[in-house]
């Protein structure tokens, strides 16, 4: 197919011609230039300053000797290995429960029920309200004095005293994955919802015309429609869990005993109340590598699918 | 050579638009111009000192956001700056959970508030980052001993590092047992003798509990919280638990400090006599159990009766305070306080001061008593006949000579945490007592070491 030009354009290709269109060629350059400064100002300098800081020895002044002190301390470090599995253990099981219980709701709010657009907005508000509160309002549900979790469970007998869930080592971070699971759903749900209502009809009556049931409509025909597209989202939502903090900070602050405590939660700590900030930065370092991992996983997805 | 000098001072200078000039007129000109700026020096430097003559200071607190007190050290500003017109003080409230987050970050940007109030478990670690300001000079024009004499001398210790003091006392408190004197009678006990003992503790714990009515004996604090750690720190000052010895040994894996903690883990997990959910009780958490009548005995800093007395006025009546229960010969309490000091990146640290003097004359701790219950770490005010009269200020002086610091290093927030999980642990069943305080001990020698 050949490109359409203008009667005009057929004198261009002369040596005159390439002056004039060097500074059209860079025109588009220099728009995004002042933003794309701005970026690397606001996102490569504390990039950079972080990594600098944590080849940085301890202390108050920041000087050039460069050390790798706090790389070693992390590999022995317990906390950091206990944060780390506790983050992996957040993570995993909190997008395997996203992803299942979004495209459950999708699949329910897709079809023609009653009340469907109440049901929608209904199925969407947790994740409008933002994790702090939630975490507020969780905890107090959990309260083993005043939570309404414990009220009800009492009244029906199934406890004789109020528990601590997230006070119990054990319960603590299913507690907590419970509570980030109901709030982080909806965003599978609503990009589900995008993917169900993007597979043509076509393909359900064909398969239906072939005897295939509900379940292999669904195995053969929403599935692999839905692959790519719950690919992408459960790995945007891996990469926002991994980094989780303030559902986890308010609700339990890492206990008890560091059974929810996680990469976040421990460098918050490690940087704002133990003031080690050299160290936070290695710990923060170290998290960014893994979530840098997962970013490449996941622009490489995205660029696969565009070409 | 004398000819060759005259030559260069006639050498000719170029004008601005390219003219010559000589030196001699060049001169002229430049002196004229000095002239003509000296003239013209009022006009200029009068509207621009009407224009940085009011200072504006930026003073943070915690208790700016809590009531009665946010009231009373508004009261103080104000009364600063009818004394001081050029001041202007901007007071900002930021709640305590926010507190050290935020005022860390600001110090690390070179851009702290100029006054800023200090909770004392944080003091150490923020002079090391270099944050606050040497007030040495400061306090020497302002009468250098005979002004930090005003104050109680451990709590001036307690903010001076090799010789040079960072911080001023302010409020001070000392944890108390506070009991509901209406239900120790219902009991069957007498409300005026307060358990002295561990035993008659936990036989009056026993007493005051009924779980079917939802009451319990005492409410202990195990939450994941630095304050609830300084809480259960009482219980091994009174089994003579020093935490790190004078000769530097941590004294966590001691038989004295596994006692504490298994008598103190025990109230709940073997005597029942405690709320349920321990590890879920937070200083707050505690208050309001206490306000509300489901826990018969707490602990809490003495001053915080006022605020009990605030979440239920109708058990103002029933509030007692007591030293807390000892299993020694003597009842300690740790020593719970905030200071004042000044940002080291202050541009203003004259005007600083005086705000920091003002709120710690001997009238404005009166007047932050009369109105918020706070009880001052200067000593002719707290020694006052007014205060003398107010059993919680009482209770406190009474508390004075029995006063013991938690360590005053940098490393505290780290081994506070270690002992909160060294609780945690025994009270979710996952550790021994014996080998949580000895992982506990473990942790805190490496984090000395480390230091």
């Amino acid at each position: 197919m050949q490109a359409h030009t203008f009667p005009h354009d057929a004198s261009r290709g002369d040596r005159r011609s390439t002056p004039r269109r060097a500074p059209q060629a860079l025109s588009g350059p220099m728009f995004v230039l002042p933003a794309m400064l701005v970026l690397a100002l606001v996102l490569l300098f504390p990039l950079a300053y972080v990594v600098l800081t944590s080849f940085q020895g301890a202390g108050p002044s920041l000087g050039l000797r460069l050390t790798l002190a706090n790389y070693t301390r992390l590999l022995q470090d317990e906390h950091f290995g206990n944060a780390l599995w506790n983050t992996v253990v957040f993570t995993v099981i909190s997008v395997a429960l996203h992803v299942v219980l979004g495209l459950a709701a999708a699949l329910l709010v897709h079809r023609p029920v009653v009340a469907r657009t109440f049901l929608r907005i209904a199925l969407l508000v947790p994740w409008t309200v933002a994790p702090v509160v939630v975490g507020v309002a969780w905890k107090w549900m959990y309260n083993a004095q005043f939570g309404v979790i414990n009220d009800a469970l009492l009244r029906i007998g199934v406890l004789s005293e109020g528990h601590a869930w997230l006070g119990d080592a054990t319960l603590a971070m299913p507690a907590v994955i419970l509570a980030n699971v109901w709030r982080g759903f909806p965003f599978i749900m609503i990009v589900a919802l995008a993917g169900l209502q993007a597979i043509p009809t076509e393909q359900y009556e064909a398969a239906a015309v072939d005897g295939a049931t509900a379940v292999q409509q669904f195995c053969h025909v929403t599935l692999p429609n839905l692959k790519y597209i719950l690919f992408v989202s459960a790995l945007l939502d891996t990469i926002w869990m991994f980094r989780h903090f303030d559902l986890v900070q308010v609700m339990t602050a890492g206990g008890p005993a560091g059974a929810t405590d996680v990469l976040s939660t421990l460098i918050f700590r490690t940087s704002f109340e133990y003031l080690e900030f050299t160290y936070a930065a290695a710990m923060a370092v170290a998290m960014f590598v893994a979530l840098f991992v997962l970013m490449m996983v996941y622009l490489r997805a995205v660029m696969r699918s565009e070409s | 050579m004398a000819g060759h000098q005259d030559k260069k001072l006639r050498r000719p200078v170029r004008n601005s638009s390219g003219g010559l000039i000589t030196r001699r007129k060049f001169l002229a000109g430049l002196a004229g111009a000095t002239a003509s700026v000296a003239a013209l020096d009022p006009l200029v430097r009068r509207p621009l000192a009407r224009a940085a003559t009011p200072i504006t200071l930026r003073y943070v607190d915690w208790q700016l956001a809590e009531e009665p007190t946010g009231t009373a050290y508004r009261a103080v500003i104000a009364e600063f700056e009818k004394t001081h017109p050029t001041i202007k003080v901007q007071a900002e409230a930021i709640p305590l959970s926010q507190y050290p987050t935020r005022i860390v970050t600001q110090a690390k940007a070179g851009q702290a508030p100029d006054v800023i109030r200090i909770f004392d478990p944080w003091l150490r670690g923020w002079i090391r980052e270099g944050f606050l300001l040497n007030l040495n000079p400061l306090v020497e024009k302002a009468g250098g001993k005979a002004y930090t004499n005003l104050f109680y001398a451990p709590t001036v210790e307690l903010a001076t590092v090799r010789d040079g003091l960072y911080a001023i006392p302010g409020w001070n408190g000392a944890l108390m047992l506070q009991y509901n004197a209406k239900m120790f009678e219902t009991a069957g006990l007498d409300p005026t003798k307060p358990p002295r003992t561990w035993a008659d503790l936990l036989e009056s714990a026993k007493k005051l509990t009924k779980p079917s009515a939802g009451q319990y004996g005492i409410a202990i604090q195990g939450a994941k919280q630095s304050s609830a750690v300084t809480r259960f720190v009482t219980w091994l000052f009174n089994n003579d638990v020093d935490i790190i010895t004078k000769s530097g040994d941590v004294d966590l894996d001691s038989p004295r400090a596994i006692e504490a903690l298994a008598f103190w883990t025990e109230l709940a997990t073997k005597h029942k006599v405690t709320p349920p959910g321990v590890t879920d009780i937070d200083v707050q958490n505690a208050r309001s159990l206490y306000a509300q009548r489901k826990a018969a005995m707490f602990q809490n800093a003495s001053n915080a009766a006022y605020l009990v007395a605030a979440d239920n006025p109708s058990i103002r009546p029933e509030i007692r305070m007591a030293p807390m229960p000892t299993n020694v010969a003597k009842a300690y309490t740790p020593q719970f306080m905030s200071f004042l000091s000044i940002a080291a990146s202050s541009p203003q640290k004259e005007a600083a001061w005086e705000l920091v003097r003002a709120f710690n004359t001997k009238e404005s701790w009166i007047q932050i008593w009369r109105t918020s219950g706070m009880l001052p770490a200067r000593k002719d005010a707290l020694e006052d006949p007014e205060l003398q009269k107010d059993p919680v200020a009482n209770a406190t002086a009474a508390m004075a000579n029995n006063v013991k610091f938690i360590p005053p290093i940098p490393e505290w927030p780290q081994i506070s945490d270690a002992i909160g999980d060294a609780m945690q642990k025994v009270l979710s069943n996952q550790k021994a007592p014996e080998a949580a305080m000895k992982e506990a001990a473990q942790a805190t020698r490496k984090i000395l070491t480390k230091a």
